[in-house]
């Protein structure tokens, strides 16, 4: 053992006295190491690319036009034809349901995507510049914050529901259901960006920098987005799977998408009418948005545990 | 403490200023014009608006005034709880409407909220009491995968369960205390998991601090420990979550309303939003945004009864 160490210490100088460079692992590649042993995370993520690339080829592989309707067939019990069954029209509900991950997807991605880029915007600026900027930002992040998204969608679909559809077709009602999802939405990501960047301000790699004359973009770019890039991830992660749950609540309730764009939501409302006995129209939606929301949620906590700085320390 | 209650209230009747000025201006933001849409309820066609009655009734209803004036108008109006009539349910009033709908969303959102608040932290505490036992373990993973799965999924679930296959429960409805039991436990679960993992954390982040080996190293009881020291400054977190959790719980009313069909705020919210029936959907905003400001400051005053030192802040 002793014997052993010893032996390790010389060849760990030798090879540092041939001036060849030690084998240095970024933090980056310990956390995917970390994130590729956290059993959970995988499953999502294998979970997530399924989901994925099903949405992508989903008209490839729609075994049934969606909108074709079969009186003979109507409410037939799941079956190798009919892997979901058929619901009250005829309509192969499998196909539905894998047409609807499209719309899941970009309604989720754009909004994600709009939340992401507002969220570090104004999460950066409050938190470096501070003084009255940080005041009048935060208290308006603490007053969005506090409202769910739910209101916001109420009063947009309320007030433009109609106007946008008559002029964009159901296509207006997707744009609205964005806008609702991301209105409010980049408070909660400010929020936690700019409690990161005020304390990484206070760290004394950041102090030198602003000491020795770093320019704010300077600052900003090499020292704080880096070192925030890990916590947005984690963010955007549990992000896509809330704006995955929001979507098909808004649609279900009649807020959000409309006929005749393919939703989990509208699947759920529509399985409701046929519960008793089809309970299988209203159940496998719901378990599709619950395995694809889990998925997010894997990943952002297997994210969040392979980043964080603590864990780190303990190895 | 005075001075940090009054300050608060301050605070919120700002932002409720806010609210109102935001509803107010949705509303005159809209491509629909309401005196055109009311005369063509009645029977006329665009062509047939007579522009003397039209401008007539822009002046009834105010509308050729500056916004400003509108808005001081509209806030009157709102204070003295008058919020219009409905559209769509000709004749009935929206303060009507709300009278019935705000008692059966409370009852919802307050059981569902004891349901979570009091078998969500009693879960965490037990968990937290055997960090790493086999039920430790146990718990939280359940924990994790019942909060993360949406509440409208748990009320299929349940439904499918309860009411189609075993029946035992009736699928819709809100007259009978047996109709309680699954929209309650829809509404609470996310909650139960969400307060389950919180408090174990803020118990085990409590119990590494000094004073607790402090208060073991000077011979108090373990019981003691945990009630005095650990639970007491646990909770100010765990109060302060009641915040969030309670936006999370407005947003599960949506869900659980409609798919029970639970006549409260919610359910009336969406129907007029649907209808386009503004005095009700306009109303309905701003009692669920006043409900959110007053938790909100209830926890805030709260917080300064249980910790004194946030009130000199």
């Amino acid at each position: 053992m002793h014997a052993g160490s010893r032996v390790a210490t010389q060849e760990l100088g030798q090879e540092q006295g041939l001036g060849r460079p030690l084998k240095v692992r970024k933090n980056w590649q310990m956390a995917l190491t970390r994130f590729r042993h956290n059993g959970p995370a995988m499953v999502g993520l294998a979970l997530a690319l399924f989901s994925i690339v099903l949405a992508v080829i989903a008209p490839l592989i729609a075994p049934y036009d969606p909108a074709a309707t079969n009186f003979v067939n109507i409410n037939t019990w799941p079956s190798r034809l009919h892997l979901f069954g058929t619901d009250g029209s005829g309509s192969d509900i499998f196909s539905i349901t894998i047409l609807s991950l499209r719309t899941s997807y970009t309604v989720a991605l754009i909004a994600q995507g709009i939340t992401l880029v507002a969220g570090l915007a104004v999460g950066m600026i409050a938190g470096y510049f501070g003084s009255w900027i940080d005041t009048v930002l935060s208290r308006l992040i603490d007053v969005l914050f506090s409202f769910p998204n739910i209101i916001v969608a109420i009063l947009i679909a309320g007030t433009f529901g109609v106007p946008m559809y008559t002029r964009f077709g159901p296509a207006g009602r997707l744009y609205l259901t964005v806008g609702a999802l991301s209105l409010f939405n980049w408070a909660g990501f400010a929020r936690v960006i700019r409690s990161d960047v005020l304390r990484l301000r206070s760290l004394t790699y950041v102090e030198a920098s602003i000491a020795s004359g770093g320019s704010g973009r300077w600052i900003i770019t090499r020292h704080m987005l880096p070192n925030i890039l890990g916590i947005a991830a984690v963010l955007t992660s549990l992000g896509i799977g809330n704006a995955l749950t929001l979507e098909a609540v808004l649609s279900y309730l009649g807020l959000g998408v409309t006929a005749p764009t393919p939703s989990l939501g509208r699947l759920i409302q529509a399985g409701q009418v046929y519960i008793d006995p089809f309970w299988y129209q209203f159940l496998f939606p719901a378990v599709v948005l619950a395995l694809m929301v889990l998925a997010y949620a894997f990943i952002g906590d297997g994210l969040r545990d392979a980043l964080d700085p603590r864990l780190q320390q303990q190895e | 403490m005075l001075v940090y209650v009054v300050r608060r209230v301050i605070y919120s009747v700002i932002v409720i200023v806010g609210v109102l000025f935001t509803v107010f201006a949705v509303a005159r933001l809209t491509p629909v014009d309401p005196v055109k849409y009311v005369l063509l309820q009645t029977g006329r066609t665009p062509g047939s608006i007579d522009p003397v009655q039209y401008a007539q009734m822009r002046h009834q209803l105010g509308l050729d005034k500056p916004i400003l004036v509108q808005f001081v108008v509209y806030v009157g109006d709102v204070l003295h709880g008058d919020f219009g009539t409905s559209i769509i349910e000709q004749g009935r009033s929206v303060g009507d409407i709300m009278g019935r709908g705000i008692p059966v969303s409370a009852e919802l959102a307050l059981m569902g909220l004891a349901l979570q608040f009091i078998v969500g932290n009693l879960t965490g505490i037990l968990a937290a009491a055997k960090q790493d036992s086999p039920f430790d373990r146990a718990v939280m993973s359940v924990a994790i995968v019942a909060g993360s799965v949406p509440q409208l999924v748990w009320g299929v679930v349940f439904i499918v369960i309860f009411a189609v296959q075993l029946r035992w429960l009736p699928i819709r409805g809100w007259d009978h205390p047996q109709n309680w039991i699954l929209p309650v436990l829809t509404i609470g679960i996310s909650g139960i998991a969400a307060y389950a993992r919180f408090g174990r954390a803020v118990i085990l982040e409590q119990a590494r601090q000094d004073f607790v080996r402090t208060a073991r190293a000077k011979g108090l009881q373990e019981r003691g420990v945990l009630f005095r020291h650990i639970l007491r400054n646990a909770l100010v977190p765990i109060v302060t979550f009641v915040g969030p959790s309670f936006a999370f719980l407005i947003t599960g009313n949506f869900v659980v309303e409609t798919m029970f069909g639970v006549p409260g705020v919610a359910y009336y919210a969406i129907n007029s939003s649907i209808h386009g029936d503004y005095p009700v959907m306009q109303a309905t905003v701003l009692v669920i945004a006043v409900m959110i400001m007053a938790v909100n400051l209830l926890i805030d005053v709260l917080y300064g009864v249980i910790d004194p030192r946030i009130r000199l802040q």
